[in-house]
């Protein structure tokens, strides 16, 4: 019965979103635009070469595909940071819930329908650009795809959730989101594959938890890491998920002393 | 008369704005980085291709970067100015009916959007930063430069940029475009990368249609003198027609607004 007041919160925001659904499906095809450059850019660096850093031109396709795709459907910036800023906190605070436990449903929430809305946009695209893909059929690697996507949700959640809490510090927290929606796009090899990179960058990278939530998810769907290291990432995934969720809820108790709200 | 009272009003906004700035020393701090992280990342990019490649679509280390840069600093600019604080937010004016204490302040509203709101102090950093990558591309460049001819096409890039702005977000006027600072920067990305790696129709639509290669390659290209006459024959008509259309469409969507506010 715990759960129920979270359940009803997802179903909740699941209606709201279908209610606004249209931008969601905009959403996606704005996503697409940045396809456009991607698959004329590689096409170009591709010509007269069979593979690049261990890509070939089809699975490099399929990566800017899929990591587009993920990104639009699980990365969302939260309205926490606006809430302590406005004061809003105080109508959460007083009530019989876990804050960051209602946020996460929330959070869930939009990300499921998105996924959802996502999916046969997805599959569109693929038939479209069928030719220059790379089509796998080990359904394997659809399950695999699927719980790491899931854990990749929670971990985003994690980053933007803490992020958002070094509003009770700094006022003006946007400002530091910007430079973690940069860095995620380097960290996470949405921008370019981590393999393209040098080794001083990707070692960064192996020290900070972004790589989980983009670059292997879809080097695991696109058969490129051994069955040890899919088990490595996905430890490496929830280790990042307790290790931030536990920061987190501490974060959050410190904050919370902080926090003033003042008005009617 | 109008454009010395335009003035004065835009220095006061900019005097303004900036003593507000003023206060947010660590904000201003954090966006900097933020612009120098995306700058690197942008960087590490092409960097990164090119340890595959010696030349994207005909375009060397060199011409990319001064691409880069050129890309970097009509986007710093536009940001300071137009699209920040005045034509991004217009699909929040419609939607809360703001544009009517706007619309009836005897004030030109296109241009009023370019200092309204302005951002000059805190996007100083990154023009500058911008600056000093394309002088970097110059100096790693083996070639002749038309200096001249790329300061005259940047400013032509800029106006094209702008004229862009107001017609995408006069479409608002229409249907309002709630995520239409993502769709703009979506189309603006386009540019970053050199215009022939583009082919057939693509190639033409972003010359004429979504002009990203008049704002930013072909400036770039005329640096390097690598611009044929026919470009620039094309940068000039995109002008024209850019400057023409945006106000036609700036002007019937004004007339078809309908406040939507108490």
């Amino acid at each position: 019965m715990r759960f129920a007041k979270y359940l009803i919160t997802f179903k909740n925001v699941l209606q709201n979103e279908m209610e606004f659904r249209a931008n969601t499906v905009v959403r996606f095809l704005i996503s697409m635009i940045m396809l456009v450059s991607a698959l004329y850019l590689w096409n170009d660096v591709f010509s007269g070469r069979a593979e690049i850093a261990g890509y070939t031109k089809e699975q490099l396709v399929t990566y800017y595909i899929l990591v587009s795709f993920i990104m639009a459907a699980i990365f969302s910036g939260l309205p926490v940071s606006e809430e302590i800023q406005r004061g809003n906190l105080s109508a959460y605070i007083t009530r019989p819930i876990n804050y960051i436990f209602y946020q996460y449903w929330h959070s869930l929430g939009r990300k499921t329908f998105r996924l959802m809305v996502g999916l046969p946009i997805l599959i569109a695209v693929f038939v479209i650009f069928k030719d220059y893909v790379y089509i796998i059929t080990d359904p394997y690697a659809y399950l695999v795809l699927a719980v790491s996507v899931f854990l990749a949700l929670n971990l985003l959640f994690l980053i933007d959730i803490l992020i958002n809490f070094l509003e009770f510090w700094f006022t003006n927290s946007f400002a530091i989101n910007f430079i973690f929606d940069m860095s995620i796009g380097i960290f996470a090899g949405t921008l370019i594959p981590l393999a393209f990179l040098p080794v001083w960058v990707v070692s960064i990278g192996n020290f900070l938890p972004f790589q989980y939530t983009g670059a292997f998810l879809v080097d695991t769907f696109l058969g490129r890491l051994s069955t040890e290291q899919i088990l490595l990432g996905i430890g490496m995934q929830l280790f990042w998920t307790l290790l931030l969720a536990v920061f987190a809820q501490l974060i959050w108790a410190r904050g919370l002393k902080r926090y003033e709200a003042y008005g009617s | 008369m109008r454009l010395i009272r335009e003035l004065k009003l835009a220095v006061l906004h900019i005097k303004m704005k900036t003593m507000d700035r003023m206060e947010d020393k660590f904000v201003f701090f954090l966006l900097n980085l933020g612009a120098v992280v995306r700058l690197i990342l942008s960087l590490v990019f092409f960097q990164a291709i090119f340890t595959k490649v010696d030349a994207i679509a005909g375009w060397s280390f060199a011409e990319v970067i001064v691409l880069l840069g050129t890309w970097e600093f009509i986007h710093s600019i536009a940001w300071a100015t137009y699209f920040r604080g005045g034509f991004r937010r217009i699909p929040v004016y419609l939607q809360r009916g703001d544009l009517d204490i706007l619309l009836t302040r005897p004030l030109n509203l296109k241009t009023y959007f370019i200092y309204d709101n302005n951002d000059l102090l805190f996007s100083l950093p990154t023009i500058l930063l911008a600056v000093c990558l394309i002088i970097y591309g110059f100096s790693i460049s083996a070639t002749d430069l038309n200096i001249l001819n790329y300061l005259l096409l940047l400013i032509i890039g800029i106006v094209i940029h702008y004229s862009l702005v107001v017609m995408m977000s006069s479409i608002n006027f229409w249907t309002i475009i709630e995520q239409f600072t993502y769709l703009f920067s979506e189309v603006a990305d386009l540019g970053r990368y050199p215009i022939t790696i583009y082919k057939g129709f693509t190639r033409l639509a972003l010359t004429i249609v979504i002009p990203v290669a008049c704002i930013y390659s072909f400036p770039a290209k005329a640096l390097f003198g690598n611009l044929k006459i026919s470009e620039l024959g094309a940068m000039f008509g995109v002008l024209i027609i850019f400057l023409f259309c945006s106000n036609f469409i700036w002007n019937r969507g004004l007339r078809r607004y309908e406040s939507t506010g108490f």
